[in-house]
């Protein structure tokens, strides 16, 4: 028997959106390419009406990590409305007061924990 | 699993093309069971530069096919950083207005160093779909470049996109993308300019080669996704193109051809998975070759030899 395993190596998904009306897209798409940069796929879904289109859409992707971008007004949990929905999904938060950086870490740290 | 994807359940979908993606051998007997149901949905692939407008217009298309009752699934395949190995899947941002519908399932890929235009598992994503029982199943490709052109044999029906003032009728004709075209969409066709790029595409049907055989006249169509101009004559377009294969018997070639494309690709995939894995055997025969001993199609020969032995 041949040995194949490991034919494509696992990589992280996140999904990246955005809810309520943050202040511009510029943080969020520099994150994006952050982690892009860091070998993961970032799909990468902009404004989103509703928690519920988030929840399809990570469905959908099957990702490892939700990054939720909130403007400064929303004071959601976002993670506690809607990771009942996603297991085995990691939901983070991105307040609008992170830096790329730290937005950067939040989701690299949810995509490296077991559940 | 297999159950939950065959009722449609929006998990075990996403799950199974992951596991088409991750190709572990334990999935294959899965992945087999999934190929076994599929083959009912109109497979359509949508290619052409980027800046065409294929994402929008799956968008749109999208909608208008959820109006005719039908459900489609969209795989949306974006390129993978050489560099990282990672990729930004940017598609889904464009396709608006389709959240919140059961009848519509996106998923974006990444090519993942594939070239031509898919990703190694596009096929088995669209498999997945179409077992799921999505009725149509529209691919997206990367924006091809030249000799990019996989999606030609990878759909039922290949609608090439072009925009106005890109100068794209130049770049199709270098990518050979004109050729392959069932049906040719100029998007943005509010732009004053739409109405010379649709009249030059004409004009070139005329002239080069054609895989169309069978009569089928490739129809131009002019859309506006802003506007919602155009969408319903391409379903329609869309719709007869798929008839038309199916009263001529063209659909069986192109079901071949599809086939023929996958199997082909496969194996590729599985000698240069071999050759990477053996990469003291490469190195050694590397060597040789680098002190002119043997030219690189004898150290070529050779790999395939201890393959076969494998």
């Amino acid at each position: 028997m041949r040995q194949d395993e490991g034919l494509t190596r696992s990589v992280t998904r996140v999904l990246l959106v955005q809810l309520g009306n943050p202040v511009g897209d510029e943080i969020a798409q520099v994150v994006a390419r952050s982690l892009r940069d860091l070998g993961v796929d970032v799909v990468y879904g902009g404004l989103q009406d509703s928690l519920q289109d988030i929840v399809q859409a990570a469905m959908q992707e099957d990702v490892d990590v939700v990054g939720v971008q909130l403007d400064s007004g929303n004071a959601l949990d976002v993670s506690e409305k809607i990771g009942g929905q996603l297991s085995g999904i990691k939901v983070v938060q991105l307040a609008p007061n992170m830096t790329v950086e730290e937005a950067v870490t939040v989701i690299k740290e949810a995509g490296a924990q077991d559940d | 699993m297999i159950k939950d994807v065959l009722a449609g359940d929006v998990r075990a979908i996403a799950k199974m093309i992951s596991r088409a993606e991750a190709a572990k051998p334990e999935d294959r007997d899965a992945l087999a069971e999934v190929f076994r149901h599929a083959g009912k949905a109109h497979v359509i692939g949508l290619t052409g530069v980027p800046g065409s407008g294929k994402s929008t217009l799956a968008g749109v298309l999208g909608l208008e096919i959820r109006k005719s009752g039908r459900t489609v699934g969209i795989v949306a395949i974006d390129p993978s950083s050489p560099f990282s190995g990672g990729a930004i899947l940017g598609d889904r941002l464009r396709m608006t207005g389709l959240a919140g519908d059961d009848g519509v399932f996106i998923r974006s890929m990444a090519t993942r160093g594939a070239m031509g235009g898919l990703a190694r598992a596009s096929l088995e994503a669209v498999d997945v779909l179409d077992a799921a029982g999505f009725d149509i199943v529209l691919i997206e490709t990367v924006g091809v470049g030249q000799d990019e052109v996989d999606i030609v044999q990878a759909a039922h029906t290949v609608v090439v996109v072009s925009a106005p003032g890109l100068g794209d009728e130049i770049q199709a004709i270098k990518a050979g993308v004109l050729e392959i075209a069932d049906i040719h969409v100029v998007s943005k066709s509010d732009r004053a300019d739409a109405a010379a790029t649709a009249a030059d595409i004409r004009g070139m049907l005329g002239l080069g080669p054609t895989r169309h055989e069978d009569d089928w006249q490739v129809p131009v169509v002019p859309t506006s996704a802003e506007a919602g101009e155009g969408i319903e004559d391409l379903v329609a377009a869309m719709d007869a193109h798929r008839k038309h294969l199916s009263d001529t018997g063209a659909i069986e070639q192109r079901r071949r051809d599809i086939i023929g494309m996958r199997v082909l690709k496969t194996a590729e995939e599985i000698i240069r998975k071999d050759f990477k894995d053996n990469r003291e055997q490469l190195a050694v025969l590397i060597d040789r070759v680098m002190a002119r001993e043997i030219p690189p199609r004898e150290a070529a020969e050779r790999l395939l030899e201890s393959f076969k032995k494998s």
